[in-house]
């Protein structure tokens, strides 16, 4: 049943569904040694952008640069803190607004490690891997999205 | 010597490519130059905010390119 790791693929097309969710969660029943799990959901905004309603955006990504930094922060998420396992899932394509692209899920044995470590990953996950965005118009038109840098203190730019 | 050139996002627009070929006569180009070469091919680079990968790690611009190189453009990252 063991899988290896680094060979597994952290993109999904199109939006991440509550059942994939669900059966993620599913699977951990298993592990009988965690106690806490933690989870982010990213979900796709309808922004307004001069005046015009984001419905969708259509992910792409440099996808063999994506993995490889996917598995780095993978890594380092391990050696820095206690954590049973940790999954990372993120659409390619079309996500319409209110639907889910982005999925992280850390459990460990206890819970102050899980809210560290899954903010930690979502932080770095958006700064370092190479995916792009296209915000999507109702009238089909689309600007290039670029996410805004974290700005509490400590944050980098 | 010959490199792969490859444009993502914004990028692709820039250029009306995903990815090409380019021959390079001299042996001892850096990033740098090969920047200013391709913003003279395509002008709007100028205005893009861009970084460069080599072979998927970033690059800095004194880097020296080699025969077979994979060079990405890369506009800001926009996951989540």
């Amino acid at each position: 049943m063991l899988k290896d790791k680094s060979k597994k693929s952290s993109f999904i097309k199109g939006q991440i569904t509550s059942e994939f969710i669900g059966n993620s969660i599913a699977k951990h029943q298993s592990k009988t040694s965690i106690g806490a799990h933690n989870i982010f959901l990213g979900q796709v905004r309808a922004d307004i952008v001069e005046g015009k309603k984001v419905v969708a955006i259509e992910y792409s990504a440099y996808e063999e640069m994506a993995e490889q930094s996917f598995y780095e922060i993978r890594e380092a998420a391990f050696a820095k803190y206690e954590l049973s396992c940790l999954h990372i899932y993120h659409s390619l394509g079309w996500v319409k607004t209110g639907e889910i692209c982005l999925f992280v899920f850390v459990s460990a044995p206890r819970r102050k490690v899980v809210y560290k470590a899954l903010e930690y990953l979502v932080e770095e996950i958006k700064e370092k891997v190479s995916i792009f965005g296209k915000e999507i118009f109702e009238d089909e038109s689309y600007t290039w999205k670029v996410n805004s840098p974290p700005n509490h203190e400590g944050g980098v730019l | 010597m010959t490199i792969t050139l490859k444009y993502f996002g914004l990028l692709v627009d820039v250029c009306q490519k995903k990815e090409e070929q380019f021959y390079i006569e001299d042996n001892k180009v850096s990033i740098s130059f090969l920047r200013t070469k391709m913003e003279t091919t395509y002008e709007e680079l100028k205005n893009a905010n861009y970084s460069i990968a080599v072979n998927q790690s970033m690059s800095s611009l004194d880097y020296i390119i080699k025969d077979q190189d994979v060079i990405a453009l890369l506009p800001p990252f926009a996951g989540g």
